[in-house]
Formats: structure tokens, C-alpha cells, sequence
């Protein structure tokens, strides 16, 4: 059994056998409002400041200023990890799109069309950042944002397959967050989530017009876990799970 | 320091030490249910018991409010941080509750009020919880997750060692509910009111309560503004200290003449007395 890398989610490593395997892609599955991103960056901010493990945070759809100030919400300062070096922020919509108007300066207009290509970037500009800071933790956020770029189910099968095997390579503990494509359960399993060692899902239940959030670590290989959904909160200090608190209500 | 009841009027119904347990109380609206429960908690913190009330009905200002109306100033102990509301009422209201424990719309009702209390309990051992009321809980939840909720609570609360009390209004619920509601305690108690008379007359009893000796008579009791005194049937006295018997008296017959006193040490005393002043001792 490999090392185990606490989450920093309070309650989240009791339900498998003392947090994600070390160095593998963990997918975290969320309708909008769940807080998957909550989650993904609990878990760099946990590991920079309790567990002096730097991570990096790729954004798909968030700018950095945004994203910092929204984080000052829950008490975490990523700009101050920022400038001690332990957390690298990268836009990852700007990189596409500098990266494009590189390309046209340099006039190498013919390897634009293929789509393949800021993946390959995206990787690239990851491992030299990985390397520069030390990272041991990585968090892609979110990986639904992407695929509108694909639209073609062909080619967003190849670019997952492309990002989730490159992002394996890296040996470096992942999260991609990504969103439901149906709420609820009976969800169709998506060629990503065959593809991580672990997937987790986060939902928003419904019964009698009351909201309950639940989670559950649907997969987690090479890991004992406790399948059951449980409740989680979402306060001022971030994500908390309650593994022995029975969800009430489900229908 | 000061001997109090564990709950009103226990030294008088329970012979010995009222054991770590938890306790339905049923009773009809306005018998004085959440007054009994409010001194429980009173009494606890006096003894320097930390204790949680879980309130449906209340927001924790009322709490107070009311508390203080009898002589029960829990202020020192929130600051303290040993006197803790679980606010499940203010949510209701759409309102802001002055509790860091209250119930918001995360979660459904129970799941909700269950990471509350959890939270609640954190450093703290030996605690006395106060749930006001069950009645409320089957509003707003499908009566097995009400059930299956206290199982987990009573069951916490008896791994622990602590003291619970859950209200519930009699008359309310189906036979059905009552009677598995009645397997999760570990004792019951009742109220009820007799309005036989001129004047309405507040009657409470133990009806069961495991690995204690107890009465199981009615006994009537009166809340005054220092809250609920359950009354004495007989009005014994001991001979020697004149203390109010809460037990059964011990009896002895001295010189054809029956004395009642409250404890051995009391018979001996008076003993002792008895021989060094002779018969003219009384």
C-alpha cells in the first residue's frame, strides 16, 4: 500500500484509512455550489501551512485576484504563500491565450489548429513549476471548463485521457474537480472518472424542500474506505466532514 | 458545599445516587416540563457539570430570560463556555442566533442538530444535555429518523457518562411512537395535572429507571419562583436534626416511643445524647 497524504478536509481522512494515496489523481465529482473548489484548495492550503507541503493551483475558469480574495473568506492568504514561494497560482485561460499570440508572433501558425496543444503546454508550464517551488500537491480547477473547448466527444475523450495520464506521470498528488453532468447518483460514469485512482463526490440532496450536503468517497484504489454518504458543512473555515453523523432525510 | 437534586425533587424519589442516564419526560403542555429540565441543567452547572441544551422552541436569549426568572443566572457559565445552546429554533425564524451552535439550512433538521450537538460536546466530559422538545422534532422529521436520532444521542450519552432529558408531549403522538420512544430510555418520568379539585395540582412520578431504587408513587409539586419543589407526602422530620426526611425514616423504637430519623448517624447521636443526659433527654 503506498503513503498516505492527509487531506487537510477535517473528517475526510477518517473515511479512508488516513487520507489519499500519495502521488496519484483523485477526481472530486460536484454539481455548481458544492464546493468543489473549496475542496481543492483546502487541501493545497492545509498541506502548505500544517504539513509544509507547497502546491500549486491550475485555474480554468477563475482569475487570480478573484480567487485570492475569495479565499481571504475562509482565512486562507495564498498571495502570502505566494511570495514565500510555496504556492504558485497559474491562469491556466491566459496561458492558452499568450501562448496562442506567441505562436503568431513567431509566425508558427500551422500547430494552432491542433487542440492537443495546450494540454501539452498546460503540462509543461506545470512540471517547471512543480520543480521550482518543491510542489507535492496539485489542484485543476475545473476540468468542466475545458471541455468546452472540445465540444466533439472524440476529442474531449483523447485531451482527458491526455491530461489525466500526463497529470499521473507527474507522480505528484492531484485533484481535478470536475462538474456533475446530472445531479444525483444515477449519474453516467464518465470516461474520467474510470481514468482516477480515486473519485469523491460531493452533492446537494433534496428531500421535502430541505438542502443537505453530502460526500462521498466513491472510489479510492489501494485504499480502505467507508462508501457511505455523509454530511458535510461548508462555514468560515472551509470544508468539515462528519463521518459518525448518520445523514437524516434521505429519501 | 451545598447538596442539590440531580433533578428537581430526586433525593426524594431516588434512594442513592441517580445514575449517569438518560431520561424521557412526558408530560402534557404547560405541566412544567421545561422548567424541570431548565433547574436539571441549573443544578448541574452548581455542581460544575458542563451542559448543552438542545432547544427547538426557544431562541437562547429566551432561554435565559427565563432561566433568570427563577434564580437560574447561567450567564457566568456561558461565558465560561460550560452552559451551551444548540439554537434548532432561530433558523426557523429566519433569524440570527446569538449561539455559535445554531442549526442553519446546510443540512436537513436532525443531521443538522446531530453536528451541532457534536460540535457542542467538544472538551467536554461528564455533561448534562437537555433536548426540549421531541414533540417539535416529529414536525419537522418523519417519526423513525426521530427515533433512529435519539438511539445515537442516548447511546452517546451512555458511552460517556453523562445525564440526559428529552420532553415530549403527552398526548401528541400515536401509541406506536410512544412505546418504542419509551425502549430507547434508560427511565421515564411523568407529570400530569389533576384539576379534581379547587385548585389545579402538578403530580410527577418515576415510572421506571434502571439500576436504582425508586419511588413510584405520584408526587405532588408546586413551581414556585425558585423553581420546581416536589413536596414530601409525609412531612417527616428527623428527631434530632428536624431535616425533612427524603427517604424512607429510620425507625426506632426507645423506650416504647417510635423516632424517625433521617440518617444512622442521626439515631446514634441521639443515642449518645441519651446516654449521657438519661431519660430526660428530647
Amino acid at each position: 500500500m503506498s503513503k498516505s497524504v492527509t487531506t487537510g478536509v477535517s473528517g475526510l481522512d477518517e473515511l479512508m484509512s488516513g487520507g489519499f494515496p500519495e502521488g496519484r489523481v483523485i477526481l472530486v465529482v460536484g454539481g455548481p455550489g458544492t464546493g468543489k473548489t473549496v475542496f481543492a484548495s483546502q487541501f493545497l492550503y492545509k498541506g502548505i501551512n500544517d504539513y509544509h507541503e507547497n502546491g500549486i493551483f491550475v485555474s480554468l475558469d477563475e482569475r487570480k485576484d478573484h480567487y485570492y480574495s475569495e479565499m481571504q473568506n475562509f482565512g486562507w492568504d495564498f498571495k502570502k504563500a505566494e511570495e514565500e514561494e510555496k504556492f504558485v497560482f497559474i491562469d491556466a485561460t491566459r496561458m492558452s491565450r499568450s501562448a496562442l499570440q506567441k505562436e503568431k508572433m513567431f509566425g508558427e501558425t500551422s500547430s494552432l489548429r491542433g487542440k492537443q496543444l495546450p494540454i501539452n503546454r498546460l503540462i509543461e508550464n506545470l512540471e517547471e513549476k512543480i520543480n521550482q517551488i518543491d510542489a507535492k500537491r496539485v489542484a485543476l480547477d475545473t476540468l468542466g471548463t475545458l471541455f468546452h473547448r472540445f465540444p466533439d466527444s472524440m476529442e474531449r475523450r483523447i485531451a482527458t485521457v491526455d491530461l489525466v495520464e500526463s497529470l499521473s506521470e507527474l507522480g505528484i498528488t492531484t485533484i481535478i474537480t470536475t462538474e456533475l453532468g446530472r445531479l444525483g447518483l444515477d449519474r453516467n460514469v464518465s470516461i474520467e472518472e474510470y481514468m482516477a485512482h480515486g473519485v469523491i463526490v460531493m452533492q446537494t440532496l433534496f428531500s421535502e424542500g430541505v438542502m443537505s450536503r453530502a460526500i462521498q468517497v466513491e472510489k479510492m484504489r489501494g485504499t480502505k474506505i467507508n462508501p457511505n454518504c455523509v454530511p458535510y458543512t461548508i462555514d468560515k473555515n472551509g470544508i468539515q466532514i462528519f463521518p459518525d453523523v448518520p445523514l437524516f432525510g434521505r429519501s | 458545599m451545598k447538596v442539590v437534586d440531580v433533578f428537581p425533587g430526586s433525593r426524594r424519589l431516588v434512594k442513592g445516587v441517580v445514575p449517569s442516564s438518560s431520561l424521557l419526560l412526558i408530560g402534557p403542555s404547560g405541566v412544567g416540563k421545561t422548567i424541570f429540565c431548565k433547574q436539571f441543567l441549573y443544578n448541574g452547572l452548581i455542581m460544575g457539570e458542563p451542559c448543552i441544551y438542545v432547544t427547538t422552541n426557544e431562541s437562547p436569549e429566551e432561554i435565559e430570560k427565563s432561566m433568570k426568572t427563577f434564580g437560574f443566572d447561567v450567564e457566568p457559565y456561558r461565558d465560561k463556555k460550560l452552559f451551551r445552546v444548540v439554537d434548532g429554533c432561530s433558523w426557523k425564524l429566519g433569524g440570527v442566533s446569538s449561539s455559535e451552535y445554531s442549526v442553519d439550512s446546510q443540512q436537513n433538521y436532525l443531521t443538522a442538530i446531530s453536528i451541532k450537538i457534536k460540535k457542542a460536546r467538544q472538551g467536554l466530559k461528564n455533561i448534562r444535555l437537555v433536548l426540549d422538545s421531541i414533540s417539535e422534532l416529529t414536525a419537522l422529521s418523519n417519526p423513525e429518523s426521530v427515533l433512529n436520532f435519539l438511539q445515537i444521542l442516548t447511546a452517546r450519552i451512555r458511552l460517556e457518562g453523562g445525564k440526559a432529558i428529552c420532553t415530549v408531549a403527552s398526548g401528541a403522538h400515536d401509541e406506536h411512537f410512544m412505546n418504542l420512544l419509551r425502549l430507547i430510555f434508560d427511565g421515564i418520568l411523568e407529570m400530569k395535572i389533576d384539576d379534581s379539585g379547587k385548585e389545579i395540582k402538578r403530580l410527577l412520578r418515576i415510572f421506571s429507571l434502571k439500576g436504582v431504587r425508586h419511588r413510584t408513587t405520584w408526587m405532588p409539586f408546586e413551581i414556585t419562583d425558585k423553581g420546581i419543589i416536589v413536596k414530601s407526602e409525609t412531612e417527616l422530620r428527623c428527631v434530632l436534626c428536624s431535616k425533612l426526611i427524603d427517604w424512607e425514616p429510620i425507625i426506632e423504637i426507645i423506650d416504647g416511643k417510635k423516632y424517625h430519623f433521617d440518617s444512622l448517624d442521626c439515631l446514634n447521636t441521639y443515642k449518645k445524647f441519651k446516654s449521657i443526659y438519661g431519660s430526660n433527654f428530647e
